[in-house]
């Protein structure tokens, strides 16, 4: 046989695509030809390819080979590709047989040593989604691998392993043997299922997870982080350098629930593709927590590169906290580059090669100085800013994006009277508790509409089926007629006041409920 | 005779066996003109071949064959067309052919039998 087959998978960005890998040996001069749309680090496949085959002491053919790799109009880039076409070349001179309908996923070092891949999470969904039984992965990338139900996982950790495995003994034995491998001896892993311990988030208290017991006064600041994470909701903390923003942002993954299995999936993919957080080795179930200092790129925030373009923060931080500290140091072009995943939830680069769309479902949390010296609040009397720089320094945050931002509150330093007198706060098991009742309420309700956080109700619902009577709404009415709110900013405190009923466990908002409301939502605009 | 050649000449030995065992009939062996040498000249039944022998001792520096470059397979083809109208058999059908020999190392000519690898009709 001068055909062989093997599958391989290929991401474009979030996506794992089945690549079906031909060979075909042409009774020609020696030489090996790639088809496909290969990029240039799949290019430099050819090479890894050559001197791991020759490595295992078998060698590829002595004759043309052509390589294809089918769908032949997807873009296919990265190492990830190697081994599935090492084998398809084996296959194809009849070393090895039954690769057809096994999908391979290892970049191979010069020895023929195994390399673990990027993104091995996603594409092994994949692979299974399309009906693939058995996948070969790089021993490191054995644990993630298993994370996908229904695959029959093979491990190893030299592609020699995997010859073996699929391996016509006759034909390979001795070629083996000189490079001073021994083919009975061989064999990779067979691990299946999900084996590997799941993730839970580590308790608050400890370096990576703080508690909020840690927060000394801050009795307004606390009530918005705990709304913020009952209902998902967007927040601006106001306020002079060390009153305890960042600290109180730091703060919020310890009240927020872990994530179920479908979040908890979407993250660990990412975590996966992003890659720079060591081996994925268990579902991430806590919420991711991004901090992109205000230096930051828009390409590194958003997402870049050329052809296909990469994740950027706002997608490592789906379903966890986007935290922005110092916001209006951030260039005006990179914020309003929130604006899109703030409303949509995603985040769709363009480029020549094609578009690409991640998941952004953050929640978004800025921390702001009040002016560029960051004294003017209180009574103000310290701040040495011109009127004209205060008001150029909260326009930075003005306009649509502070639109979207539910809840703004100002944080204030603790006086020594308040150091005094509060012995610590609450503690995060506590606040976590009320979250995670509120949100199983909300859940709950928002069922029919497929939602789960009042954050993300629409206007239309607010004043259709989530219809307030107007006893209670009268108050938000008539700010809406006088003060001139916008109806995003109506639609906005309404959410808020949702979510303080959940919290309070009360079935729906009363007036109290929505002036409460008002007050989270507005207390920074008046004051600042 | 330095050693290289040497080896080269024992390989065209080998490979003229090789084809005359396999039915070709051998027609001239380095065969040169002002333009450049071909190997080996034969005729398998009626077609016109120019064979190209290549000779390795070991494969440290890759299979024979590979060292061959476009350019130098389109110069054989030139030269076989020279050999044609030189020798009468212009409307001859023809082909290029190439012979790798792998001997084991110098000096080691009974280590194991040298391994021929006939190419028949290489275009590319």
């Amino acid at each position: 046989m001068t055909m062989g087959r093997a599958r391989g998978v290929t991401l474009v960005g979030l996506e794992g695509h089945l690549i079906d890998v031909e060979a075909d040996i042409g009774q020609s001069l020696p030489a090996f030809v790639l088809l496909g749309l290969p990029d240039a680090s799949l290019r430099e496949s050819q090479d890894r390819i050559r001197a791991a085959a020759k490595n295992t002491g078998v060698g590829l053919t002595d004759r043309r080979l052509t390589v294809n790799l089918l769908p032949a109009s997807l873009p296919k880039s990265g190492s990830g590709l190697d081994l599935a076409i090492l084998m398809g070349a084996w296959a194809a001179d009849g070393r090895v047989r039954g690769t057809e309908h096994v999908a391979f996923l290892a970049e191979l070092g010069l020895d023929g040593r195994l390399r673990p891949v990027r993104g091995v999470l996603p594409a092994a969904a994949a692979a299974a989604r399309a009906g693939v039984e058995t996948l070969v992965v790089s021993r490191a990338d054995a644990a993630e691998a298993t994370l996908v139900s229904g695959l029959t996982v093979l491990a190893a950790d030299h592609a020699a392993e995997v010859l073996a495995a699929f391996a016509v003994p006759e034909k390979v034995r001795q070629d083996l043997h000189r490079a001073g491998f021994h083919l009975d001896e061989l064999a990779p892993d067979r691990c299946a299922g999900p084996s590997a311990p799941r993730d839970e988030p580590p308790a608050a208290g400890t370096a990576e997870m703080p508690d909020l017991a840690d927060v000394r006064g801050q009795h307004e600041a606390r009530l918005a982080l705990e709304v913020a994470a009952a209902g998902g909701h967007h927040l601006l903390m106001m306020g002079p350098p060390g009153a305890g923003k960042t600290m109180l942002a730091e703060r919020l993954p310890s009240i927020l629930p872990p994530l179920d299995d479908e979040a908890a999936t979407e993250v660990t993919a990412i975590a996966s593709v992003a890659g720079g957080t060591g081996p994925v080795t268990a579902l991430r179930r806590r919420a991711p927590f991004e901090s992109p200092h205000h230096s930051a790129s828009t390409a590194s925030l958003i997402g870049g590169g050329t052809r296909i373009a990469g994740p950027g923060a706002v997608t490592r931080a789906h379903r966890g906290v986007l935290f922005l500290d110092e916001a209006p140091e951030f260039p005006r072009s990179t914020l309003e580059a929130l604006r899109q995943p703030v409303e949509t939830g995603g985040i769709t680069l363009h480029r020549a090669a094609g578009a690409v769309t991640y998941p952004a479902e953050f929640q978004l949390v800025l921390a702001a100085n009040p002016c560029p010296c960051g004294m003017a609040s209180g009574a103000g009397t310290s701040c040495t800013c011109s009127s004209a720089q205060r008001r150029g320094y909260a326009a930075k945050l003005s306009g649509p994006l502070l639109d979207r931002i539910d809840i703004q509150v100002q944080v204030e330093r603790p006086r020594s009277a308040t150091m005094a007198r509060d012995t610590g706060g609450e503690g995060s098991a506590a606040v976590l508790g009320r979250v995670r009742e509120a949100r199983r309420v909300q859940a709950d309700r928002l069922s029919p509409w497929s939602l789960t956080t009042n954050a993300r109700v629409p206007m239309s619902l607010l004043t259709s089926h989530l219809r307030l009577p107007p006893r209670a709404t009268a108050q938000l009415d008539a700010s809406l007629d006088r003060v001139g709110m916008s109806l995003r900013g109506y639609a906005r405190t309404l959410r808020l006041a949702w979510t303080l009923a959940d919290l309070a466990g009360s079935d729906r908002p009363d007036g109290d409920t929505v002036d409460a409301a008002m007050q989270l939502r507005q207390t920074a605009e008046d004051r600042s | 005779m330095r050693a290289k050649d040497r080896t080269g000449l024992i390989g065209e030995e080998l490979a003229a066996d090789h084809l005359r065992r396999a039915g070709h009939h051998v027609m001239e062996q380095r065969w040169r003109c002002r333009r450049g040498e071909l190997d080996l000249i034969t005729f398998d039944e009626d077609v016109l071949v120019a064979v190209e022998v290549k000779t390795r001792r070991g494969r440290g520096y890759g299979h024979p064959a590979e060292s061959i470059s476009p350019e130098k397979l389109r110069r054989l083809h030139l030269l076989l067309a020279d050999y044609a109208v030189h020798s009468g058999a212009g409307r001859r059908r023809r082909r290029v052919d190439v012979v790798s020999v792998i001997l084991g190392p110098a000096g080691a000519e009974h280590h194991g039998a040298p391994v021929i690898d006939h190419l028949e009709d290489v275009r590319r």
